[in-house]
């Protein structure tokens, strides 16, 4: 049975077997090569409109079977026309078409199945009227119609297409209208669907080895020059030719596009580009494509979901919603990227997510306007110029309009745009402008900073180490520009900075304190004109600078800056401090409250701190204690309310104390900074143009008790320099016991007093009342007025010290209705002067000018001395006195004494002078009851003396004189000879009595003319 | 009684005080301010005295460390016959202060001078 099965189905396979080959032998014979060839030309003549040659023609069945195929050899479309490269429009090595037998056989109609090129070379153009040589197809009837549509599916015969296959395809294509060039090697197609009546139905499986596309600009300039290698297209579309659906796919593994593809793009493992684009193309006109949802584009590895329009006529125009599929990192997405879009030296990297809108013009230089919402995850930042370390965990929520062309603003709203760089965490907000440009920030910014990690984004000209940490809510205004040139007067800001366990160095500034609150307003806005402005408010702070050191509590301070660059710095400021402890160098204050406002202006190219920080300051200060190096004594300040400035300082109101004085003081002191300059000089000199710089003031001093004794030792020396000082004690010999008060030098004081009590010179003074004048080392008392001992007074003295054992004193003084012996007892000197006056009891005017250097022991030096006196009183009472006594026994006195057994005296002028160590008195009146004396004489200050009495009126009218000679203590007395008989009549007096009488009015005038 | 012998002793101390000026004669010379101008020593002191042909002058105490520029005794001077008349006016133009002196004697490098009480002075010409 098994048997006889495989006889009969082997005996079928034969009979099949023959019947194709009888089938195939009656093909041969009714359509032999000549026949198919003459069917072809008829074919190429119906649907060609040029010249076409073909080669063998042959049938087949195998090669397209089920239909019945026809293969052409060496097809070649010759098509002239001027300026194409080549009359030849294609060549085709091989042709094979497939043809639908039975539809052949049963309706003799002509049905393409297949169609199927090998070996293709192609050489198409395109002239600048649009004409192209590959026009080769009938034209519809309308000829207006035809000169538009060159080329219509429509045109073709009826076909329903299965399979389209090209390979090995070699062609170029110039379109001079276009403004494109392109050129394709080795490509491969494949094209399975159906053209039937018009329509195409089709898949497009299409690979090229390399191909060129080159166009150009309306300008001429070139927009795309790309090189592409490795091509695969894969297309589905259906439509006719001039509006094209379907769906792109495409891989490019390599490729130039104009440029845009860089080196490290090039090099990447994987495809430069894959597309898959559903679309919607209009090949007719505008040559536009409309992707549709779900159009994908992937450039190297960073993949895109895109929709929109694009027109590929030139300018290409775009109009595509681009958006990330997945994260993107960023790093390695930048350096894909055509151009350098981040400046030199900035490394950005992070996770980005991206929805983006282009829109626009797109190559010949021009890129398209970009709107993108940007999400930004993990990110850094690293750009040493700005930041010497890296900012990480940047996360941000973005918004972005990039006109990468730069034609217009590009913009960035900063939704939230966080960072984290060593102890510092920075949250912003805000919106970037101009970004591609001078970006212009408007920002808040929220932050816990670490001012360690803040001091490198300070200009270097504030060079400030600090520690500590700043909370911050921030808002900016500013340009990249204005940041970068420093141009702070030009941003603007605000905000509060809260700062804890601050410890701060600026130059030689350091402060620490456990909190501050800092206000920021840039440009100030209570400080008018002013650049920025910050109110600082604590509970402590720890300030030194230089020499300063401060301890303040509860400091409040506004300042407001104009310029914060080094050299420049100028700030107004006002300052409350409470319970304050400061040290200036070797100076201490303490302090319960000040209140300090002005301004300041630095200049770092002076030492002297006035000169460097030029202050303008109004002061007002309460229960203050200065302990100082300058004075001994502590001062003790209730109140002290001035305004400083470089060229003067008005006090207010001083109220202190000294030692043991209490003093009120206001008034002015000018060139303090001059002053200070002036000696701050290396050689020391006070010469400014030839004139001296003079410390000036004039100031009200009011006292209820003043100790002069004791200010002029703490201020004795004030203001000359100590080495200076000593040095001229060792050129003066001067003992070291001595310390002369030494008149401070390039000073210019007034001190317009009105002291109630005062100790000076050992004597209780009382109502004193005058200018006391200090002027470059000269004291003045000037006509002081006082009361001492229930007698007004009027002193005005001298006092200069050029040298330590060469002082020089002066006194002009008055004592109007003074009792002699408390005249003698505040002025032990007069009774020296005029011992007599000691014999003397009443009330008397004493004027005595007296002038002298003194050693510096204060010893007068006598061969200096010169003086003056005068004394007048009426009324007086003789003490006893043996001297007296004696003379009044000499000239046999007996009823000169009254009845209480005084001798009195009507009145007493009397004129004396010093001259070194002679003491000359002028012949003087003396009426004592029916007496009348005239004395005069001299007497030395080693109580040497030569007095001569007469008697010029007694009861007995004689006149008798007595010489006084010797020791004044043991005098020796003798008659004398009789000289001013007529010294006081007028009618009897010579040249000599004139003379001497005019030398006594002499000297009484130039002493009364100095009482004020 | 008393009162008879004091009217004597007072007649017999008139008559003898007013016969002393009767019959005292000094010798005076003629000083010619030329005569003056210079510089002169106070005897072997170091006080120096200048004289000006203005009327100005200045003495000072070198022994006391006071220069001719520091001192603070400058005067005005003049001479008549042989009085010698100064005025110190002091530093401060505040005082006037007469010293006058009779030259007894001068010439080229010397002078004396006496005062009323009978004080003398010799100088010796420095310059």
């Amino acid at each position: 049975m098994k048997k006889g099965w495989k006889i009969a189905l082997i005996s079928l396979g034969s009979l099949l077997g023959l019947v194709v080959v009888v089938a195939a032998v009656a093909l041969w014979l009714v359509f032999t090569p000549s026949q198919l060839t003459k069917i072809v030309n008829n074919l190429a003549s119906r649907y060609v409109q040029c010249e076409t040659r073909f080669g063998r023609v042959n049938l087949t069945l195998f090669k397209t079977f089920p239909d019945a195929g026809l293969t052409v050899d060496d097809v070649y479309v010759v098509n002239p026309m001027a300026g194409a490269p080549s009359d030849t429009v294609a060549r085709i090595g091989n042709l094979t078409v497939g043809v639908d037998v039975k539809r052949y056989l049963k309706e003799k109609e002509v049905v393409v199945h297949q169609v199927l090129l090998d070996d293709v070379q192609a050489s198409l153009y395109i002239d600048n009227l649009g004409n192209s040589n590959f026009d080769i197809f009938p034209h519809s009837e309308d000829d207006e119609d035809t000169v538009k549509n060159p080329f219509s599916l429509d045109s073709l015969p009826n076909m329903d297409l299965k399979k389209i296959r090209v390979s090995d395809l070699n062609a170029n294509l110039l379109n001079e209208k276009g403004r494109m060039q392109a050129v394709v090697d080795d490509l491969g197609l494949t094209i399975v669907g159906t053209l039937k009546e018009g329509r195409v139905d089709a898949d497009l499986d299409l690979k090229v080895d390399s191909g060129k596309l080159k166009t150009a600009d309306s300008t001429g300039a070139v927009a795309i020059d790309a090189l592409l290698k490795d091509m695969k297209l894969d297309l589905k579309g259906e439509g006719n030719l001039d509006r094209v659906e379907g769906k792109l796919k495409m891989n490019v593994e390599k490729g130039q596009f104009n440029g845009m593809v860089n080196e490290k793009l090039q090099a990447s493992k994987h495809d430069l580009l894959a597309l898959s684009l559903p679309f919607v193309a209009n090949l007719k006109d505008t040559m536009s494509f409309t992707l549709l949802e779900d159009s994908h584009l992937k450039l190297d590895e960073y993949a895109l979901d895109l929709n929109g329009d694009v027109t590929m006529l030139s300018p290409m125009k775009v109009d595509v919603n681009v958006s990330t599929d997945g994260q993107w990192q960023v790093a390695p997405l930048l350096e894909l990227l055509p151009m350098q879009v981040l400046p030199k030296g900035m490394e950005v990297d992070g996770k980005l997510l991206l929805d983006a809108q282009a829109c626009g013009e797109l190559g010949g230089g021009v890129l398209p306007l970009v709107t993108a919402k940007v999400g930004l995850g993990d990110g850094r930042f690293y750009f040493p110029q700005a930041l010497p370390y890296k900012v990480n965990r940047i996360g941000g929520d973005l918004e972005a309009s990039l006109d990468l062309s730069k034609k217009t603003s590009s913009t960035v709203r900063i939704k939230s745009l966080k960072a984290h760089t060593r102890n510092t965490d920075v949250n912003v907000m805000g919106k970037v402008d101009d970004l591609l440009g001078d970006m212009h920030i408007d920002a808040t910014v929220k932050g816990h900073v670490s001012l360690a990690d803040a001091e490198p984004m300070l200009p270097d000209s504030l060079p400030f180490v600090a520690q500590g940490i700043a909370d911050l809510d921030l808002k900016a205004n500013f340009r990249m520009s204005e940041l970068r040139a420093k141009a702070y007067d030009k941003m603007k800001a605000s905000g509060t900075v809260k700062l804890k366990e601050i410890d701060f160095n600026y130059d030689s500034i350091h402060a620490v304190a456990p909190d501050l609150n800092i206000a920021l307003q840039l440009p100030a806005k209570e400080h008018k004109g002013k650049m920025g402005e910050a109110h600082i408010t604590g509970s402590h702070l720890d300030f030194r600078m230089g020499g300063i050191a401060a301890n303040v509590q509860r400091p409040d301070i506004n300042v407001g800056v104009n310029d914060i660059t080094r050299e420049q710095l100028a700030a107004a400021f006002e300052v409350s401090l409470e319970r304050t402890n400061a040290a200036i160098d070797s100076t201490s204050v303490d302090l319960s409250a000040l209140s300090l406002s002005g301004s300041v202006r630095l200049d770092s190219t002076q030492t002297n701190p006035l000169k460097k920080f030029n202050p303008n300051l109004d002061v007002d200060l309460r229960q203050t204690v200065v302990r100082t190096n300058l004075v001994a004594e502590h001062l003790y300040f209730n109140n002290l309310d001035f305004h400083y400035t470089p060229e003067l300082c008005e006090i207010a109101d001083a109220d202190f104390k000294l030692g043991n004085s209490d003093l009120q003081l206001y008034g002015s002191v000018e060139n303090l900074e001059p002053w200070l300059d002036a000696r701050s000089r290396p050689n020391g000199s006070n010469l400014h143009s030839g004139n001296k710089t003079m410390l000036v003031g004039d100031l009200q001093l009011t006292s209820n008790y003043t100790d002069v004794d004791q200010i002029m030792e703490l201020i004795s020396g004030m203001g000359s320099d100590p080495d200076t000082l000593e040095q001229m004690r060792q050129e003066d010999k001067v003992d070291k016991d001595a310390n002369p008060f030494i008149v401070p030098l390039d000073v210019d004081f007034t001190l317009n007093t009105h002291i109630k009590r005062s100790l000076a010179f050992g004597n209780d003074l009382g109502d004193l009342a005058g200018a006391v004048t200090v002027k470059d080392g000269v004291a003045i008392l000037d006509q002081i007025g006082f009361v001492c001992k229930a007698a007004t007074m009027q002193l005005t003295a001298l006092y200069k010290s050029p040298r330590p054992n060469n002082l020089f004193a002066a006194i002009d003084f008055h004592l109007l209705d003074i009792q002699i012996d408390e005249l003698l007892d505040m002025i032990p000197v007069v009774d020296t002067l005029v011992p007599m006056l000691a014999a003397f009891n009443g009330n008397a005017n004493f004027h005595l000018a007296g002038e002298s250097y003194l050693f510096a022991n204060y010893k007068p030096k006598m061969s200096s001395l010169l003086g003056s006196a005068a004394i007048s009183g009426k009324d007086l009472v003789v003490m006893d006195n043996n001297s007296i006594s004696q003379i009044a026994k000499l000239m046999q006195f007996k009823s000169w004494k009254d009845k209480d057994n005084k001798i009195k005296i009507d009145s007493l002028s009397v004129e004396m002078t010093c001259f070194r160590k002679e003491i000359e008195v002028f012949p003087f009146l003396l009426n004592i009851g029916k007496y009348q004396l005239c004395a005069s004489g001299k007497h030395t200050l080693d109580n040497q003396c030569g007095y001569h009495v007469e008697l010029l009126k007694n009861p007995l009218m004689a006149k008798v004189g007595v010489d006084v000679q010797g020791s004044l203590k043991s005098p020796k007395i003798s008659l004398g000879q009789v000289r001013y008989a007529d010294l006081y009549r007028p009618e009897k007096q010579g040249v000599v009595e004139k003379q001497t009488l005019e030398l006594k009015k002499m000297i009484r005038e130039a002493l009364e003319n100095n009482v004020r | 009684m008393a009162k008879s012998k004091r009217l004597l002793v007072w007649m017999a101390a008139a008559l003898l005080t007013t016969s002393c000026s009767l019959f005292e004669k000094e010798n005076h010379i003629h000083v010619d301010e030329g005569q003056l101008y210079g510089k002169w020593r106070e005897g072997t002191t170091q006080i120096y005295w200048r004289y000006v042909s203005d009327g100005t002058g200045v003495t000072w105490d070198e022994g006391e460390d006071i220069s001719e520029e520091e001192s603070n005794l400058t005067y005005n001077w003049t001479v008549n016959g042989d009085v010698l008349t100064h005025v110190f006016t002091g530093a401060q133009d505040n005082q006037a202060v007469p010293k006058v002196y009779t030259i007894t004697a001068i010439d080229a490098s010397r002078m004396e001078w006496k005062d009323d009480y009978g004080m003398t002075k010799t100088l010796s010409r420095e310059e």
